[in-house]
């Protein structure tokens, strides 16, 4: 007897409900991430990120950048910063980051684990967002100064995405 | 049992991390701490602030002198405040408010910048020439 017709496509569609439950997941700690205090307006811990990580690690890198770019624009409309400056930000910062990772991952797996690859990734979004701010925004290299803690403070939260994206990756069965 | 798989977990990650990953780990610890020192040793008190809304420089006030200024952005209006050699945004109607969170600057370089409402508070210092560029 012959599969039916509709479980042909299941690579496909298990790739799709994968992509979908990511993004959806990249969304709601992007939406959750907006609600928490911080003590510097700047220092965001980049949750959203362990959705990329984890694409980029079980699905591969062109999967993972559609993931960023979909969850930065449905994240962005329900926040309310849709395509004003702070998206820009949020974009290119992702992208950035994101590309960064694919390499660290693709190219350097030998040389970095999942830690590497996530601390790497946290410093080139800030690091681009900044020059985003400068290039975009002020036009002055002051903006700099504040580099510093970003990079410091994305040794952090670079640990806490990969050591999140570690458990789900590799303690659940889930994915 | 969640607790108990993130506590071994925690064990288990001196076996993933690679020396790779502890070089970067060193090299952007040594980078963060010397661009600290860098920017540390660039600071000079302040002399003047420059108030600038939509990049056009709009008033350059003393750093010295007390006094609360209003300004109006794209989405609306700005409250800065110069007092003690300091100064802040005390309110703004930009949603997050970014802009009033980063509290009180001083010196020569530093800045607020609220990005909704494209304002932009800088310190510059006595001795900072007022050329954007030099070419030669």
């Amino acid at each position: 007897m012959s599969l039916p017709s509709s479980l042909k496509y299941s690579a496909s569609n298990s790739r799709l409900v994968r992509l979908s439950l990511l993004t959806a997941f990249g969304i709601i700690l992007f939406l959750f991430e907006s609600l928490i205090p911080r003590p510097l307006p700047w220092l965001k811990p980049g949750l959203s990120h362990i959705a990329t990580l984890i694409a980029l690690y079980t699905m591969g890198i062109s999967d993972a950048m559609i993931i960023v770019i979909l969850r930065i624009l449905v994240g962005s409309l329900l926040v309310g910063t849709l395509f004003n400056p702070a998206f820009i930000l949020s974009l290119g910062g992702g992208i950035a980051a994101t590309m960064a990772m694919s390499l660290a991952r693709r190219y350097f797996s030998k040389i970095f684990s999942i830690f590497g690859v996530s601390i790497l990734g946290a410093v080139v979004h800030n690091m681009t967002q900044l020059f985003l701010v400068e290039i975009l925004i002020i036009g002055r290299i002051e903006i700099f100064y504040l580099a510093p803690v970003m990079i410091l403070s994305s040794l952090f939260t670079g640990f806490i995405v990969a050591f999140a994206s570690y458990l789900l990756v590799e303690k659940t069965r889930l994915l | 049992m969640v607790k108990k798989v993130a506590e071994n977990s925690l064990f288990e990650i001196l076996k993933i991390i690679t020396p790779g990953d502890k070089i970067l780990v060193v090299l952007i610890v040594v980078i963060g701490i010397a661009s600290l020192f860098a920017i540390s040793r660039l600071k000079q008190p302040g002399d003047r602030v420059i108030i600038e809304v939509n990049g056009q420089e709009l008033q350059r006030l003393d750093l010295e002198s007390s006094q609360e200024i209003t300004v109006t952005g794209p989405i609306g209006n700005t409250r800065i405040k110069i007092d003690h050699s300091t100064v802040q945004v005390v309110s703004s109607d930009c949603p997050e408010k970014i802009c009033v969170k980063t509290g009180k600057i001083r010196h020569a370089g530093e800045i607020i910048v609220c990005v909704p409402n494209k304002v932009v508070v800088k310190i510059i210092g006595k001795t900072e020439h007022q050329f954007d560029v030099i070419t030669q």
